[in-house]
Formats: C-alpha cells, sequence, structure tokens
C-alpha cells in the first residue's frame, strides 16, 4: 500500500470558494496538524484525481512545509488528496474534507459551514 | 485461453495484464451477448486522458484464434471500427472484469479503481462527452484584438504566480502578485455591485464597451468581461474573463490554474452566455490594454 507519512507544522487551510474575494484561511494547531498527518498516511493511492468546478466551493488547499523545505501544496476535493510528487490518494467518504472544515473554527461562519457541509453530502460536480 | 485482459492505466508503467479461464472465457461472451442497449459512442476517444482508462479485452498471445479486441470503459462495450457498439449503464461487465484480475492487481490499485467505477455509466460519459466539446467547438472563437494574449496556463500555475495572482491580474495579463482588486491603485474601495466594479476599473484605465464584435488593432488592447456573485451560494463576489488571441475566452478563478471552460467544462465563446457558475449575473464588456495600472 502506498502511504503519505505525517508531517511537521506549520500548517495552513484555505477553503477554495472564491475568485475575487480571500478564500477563509486558518492555522492547524501542533495537535491538529499531527492528526492530519496521520490521517493522509493512512490513505490508499488511486489513479486519477476527482476534476474540481471552476467555481464556487473547489475543496481544500493545504500548505505545508515538510521538513523545513519549501512549501508544498495538497489539494482535497471530492474524494481526492493530490501531493505533489507522490500522488493521488483516494478519500473514502471525502473524511478529510470534513475534518478540515470542522478544524476551521470561527474562519468559517455557520452559514458558510453549513453551505460547504451541504456540498460534501452531494456527489462531487 | 483465448481472452487476455488488460487494465489501462498507466503511461511509463506497464499496465496490469492477466488472462482468463476457460470459465471466465465463456461468461465474458456471455456476458457481452446479455447487453442488450447499442450506443453509437466508441469507448476509443479517450484522448487526453490519463488515470483509468478502461479494459482491453483481445485474444491472448497463444491463442491461436485471431479473435477481437475490445474496449470496455465507462459503461461502454466498444467492439472497434466495424460494430457498433453496446452501452452496459451499470458497468457490470467493467467490475466483472477487475474480479478477475487475482494476483495480478494490488490490493489498493483494485480499491481505487473499483472505486471509480461506482460512478454511473451516463455520468462518466457525459464528463467525457463535456472534455470532448471543447476540441469540436474550437472553430467558433473569433478573434478580435491583435493584442490579445495567448491563452498559456503553464505561465500561471504553479507557486506563488499562481497563488498571488487571481481573475483581475489574469484578465489584464499583468503578474502583480497582490491579487489585483480594481480601483486599488487609485484608492478605491468597491462594494459588490456592478457599477462600482465597473467605475473602480475604468479609474484603473479599462474602457466599457457595449459587446466585443469591433476588431481591435494593434495598440488598443483586448476585451475582458465582469461578472457578480449576487445570489451566489457562498456569498458576494466577482469575476473576470478575458479574450485570447485565439478568439476564445480564458479565465482564473481565484489562486486555481487558468482555464478556457466554463462550468460545464465547454470552450467559452461568449462570457455572456456561457455557464457561469457562481457568477449569475453578467455586468459588461470593457477594453483593456499593457498600460493600465493595477494592484
Amino acid at each position: 500500500m502506498t502511504s503519505v507519512r505525517a508531517e511537521a507544522v506549520p500548517v495552513e487551510v484555505e477553503l477554495n470558494l472564491f475568485s475575487q474575494r480571500p478564500n477563509p484561511t486558518w492555522s492547524l494547531a501542533a495537535p491538529q496538524a499531527e492528526e492530519l498527518g496521520r490521517s493522509l498516511a493512512s490513505l490508499v493511492q488511486r489513479p486519477a484525481r476527482e476534476r474540481s468546478p471552476i467555481t464556487g466551493y473547489r475543496g481544500f488547499l493545504i500548505r505545508d512545509q515538510p521538513d523545513s523545505g519549501s512549501v508544498r501544496l495538497i489539494r482535497v476535493y471530492g474524494g481526492s488528496v493530490e501531493i505533489p510528487g507522490r500522488g493521488v490518494f483516494l478519500d473514502p467518504d471525502r473524511k478529510v474534507e470534513r475534518w478540515l472544515l470542522e478544524s476551521a473554527g470561527d474562519a468559517v461562519d455557520p452559514e458558510m459551514r453549513a453551505l460547504v457541509l451541504r456540498e460534501l453530502e452531494a456527489r462531487p460536480r | 485461453m483465448p481472452f487476455a485482459v488488460t487494465l489501462n492505466l498507466y503511461s511509463q508503467r506497464p499496465d496490469p495484464r492477466w488472462a482468463l479461464s476457460p470459465e471466465q472465457d465463456a461468461e465474458f461472451l456471455d456476458r457481452v451477448r446479455s447487453l442488450l442497449l447499442r450506443t453509437p459512442l466508441k469507448a476509443r476517444g479517450v484522448a487526453g486522458r490519463t488515470g483509468y482508462r478502461g479494459f482491453t479485452v483481445s485474444s491472448s498471445p497463444d491463442s491461436p484464434l485471431a479473435g477481437p479486441r475490445v474496449l470496455v470503459l465507462d459503461g461502454i462495450v466498444d467492439p472497434g471500427v466495424s460494430a457498433p457498439s453496446f452501452f452496459d449503464p451499470e458497468r457490470g461487465l467493467e467490475k466483472w472484469l477487475l474480479s478477475t484480475a487475482g494476483e495480478a492487481l494490488a490490493g489498493d490499485v483494485r480499491a481505487a479503481v473499483a472505486s471509480l467505477l461506482e460512478r454511473p455509466a451516463d455520468e462518466a460519459v457525459f464528463s467525457f462527452a463535456g472534455a470532448l466539446a471543447l476540441t469540436a467547438r474550437a472553430g467558433s472563437c473569433v478573434p478580435r484584438a491583435a493584442d490579445a494574449p495567448a491563452f498559456v496556463p503553464g505561465l500561471w500555475t504553479g507557486g506563488d504566480v499562481q497563488d498571488k495572482n487571481h481573475c483581475y491580474d489574469y484578465a489584464n495579463n499583468q503578474q502583480t502578485g497582490t491579487q489585483a482588486v480594481p480601483g486599488t491603485t487609485h484608492g478605491i474601495q468597491v462594494v459588490f455591485t456592478c457599477p462600482s466594479i465597473q467605475a473602480a476599473a475604468e479609474a484603473d484605465g479599462l474602457v466599457q464597451t457595449p459587446d466585443f464584435t469591433r476588431k481591435l488593432r494593434s495598440g488598443e488592447g483586448w476585451y475582458v468581461a465582469l461578472a457578480l456573485s449576487t445570489t451566489g451560494r457562498f456569498g458576494p463576489d466577482f469575476h473576470w474573463y478575458r479574450q485570447d488571441d485565439d478568439g476564445c475566452w480564458s479565465h482564473k478563478v481565484g489562486g486555481d490554474p487558468p482555464t478556457n471552460c466554463d462550468d460545464s467544462f465547454n470552450a467559452i465563446t461568449n462570457p455572456k452566455h456561457c455557464d457561469r457558475g457562481e457568477y449569475d449575473t453578467f455586468c459588461c464588456f470593457m477594453i483593456t490594454n499593457g498600460n493600465v495600472k493595477i494592484s
């Protein structure tokens, strides 16, 4: 099984929604970053990622700096997790997406959270 | 063992391949014979597609039969150019072929393909047809501006260039790295209405125009278009498109890579009438040029 090993902090998450307006972004606390790393490490590889829509909810972007190197951008959408240089991984039941939304805290207001949750319940567009 | 199965997955690596047992050979033929729905679609048209690209069933090398070669993808069972295809809406044949792989397939690859096969065939075919539409409609765009930039996604993709240049930067073909907003250079703060954003863009040097029918000569700039999300599900926002040198339109949504597709994954011949997704209100066409000041 191909896997992703846990990575160190800092980790920033962006909810990819808008074009002109700034997207909601937040940082993960160290325990959250470790939990995310464990979660990513348990995923299995898949052959191709789910194509995200052009506008509207387009998933989450995770920026981290593995081994304190250059910033890496991980894309999470529609049951797929795309990790540069490692491949595309299956996110069954969109658990990683749900977890990331939960981690937003006050960065995402309740109304927007409900709308994104509705997107997560639907089949990827 | 007349039949061999290839699971088309890779580019560089060899694809997984296995032989069917005599019992499986018979079951394969029975399953194909039981398909009743015919379709004019051919499964071979998968140009540009990567990842899972279906199963090829052919005569195995040690078979005395110069038999058929069948491609099974997205519920289309395609026996080749000389015969019509059959449609398998539940993708039962693909699922069955996957189950015959045995040790030829690692468990995680099998699980990944199995999850893709859960997507209904009509939906998978629709997405594929949408992607093809780009090619089919390429001739319907009419170039209008000598100065229009070329659609080169690679110039705007990756790292800070992609992250820090959004739709207004892209429409004006300027990599400011500031996520430019209309009017900022001139101390104007926009609100989310068409007149407010139009006025701010005019302060930057853009000029309103009723449409994009007039040919623009060298030095006259190129066409851009503004749309607004007023009833968008996630709150107000606005968005810019630009006309490229091939006459089709492209755009860059936030920190995503640029695209020349609308929300239905069709080529954009006119942003006023394309599927703009969240950006439901079309505001106006404008003309920009290389001298406008944005930040």
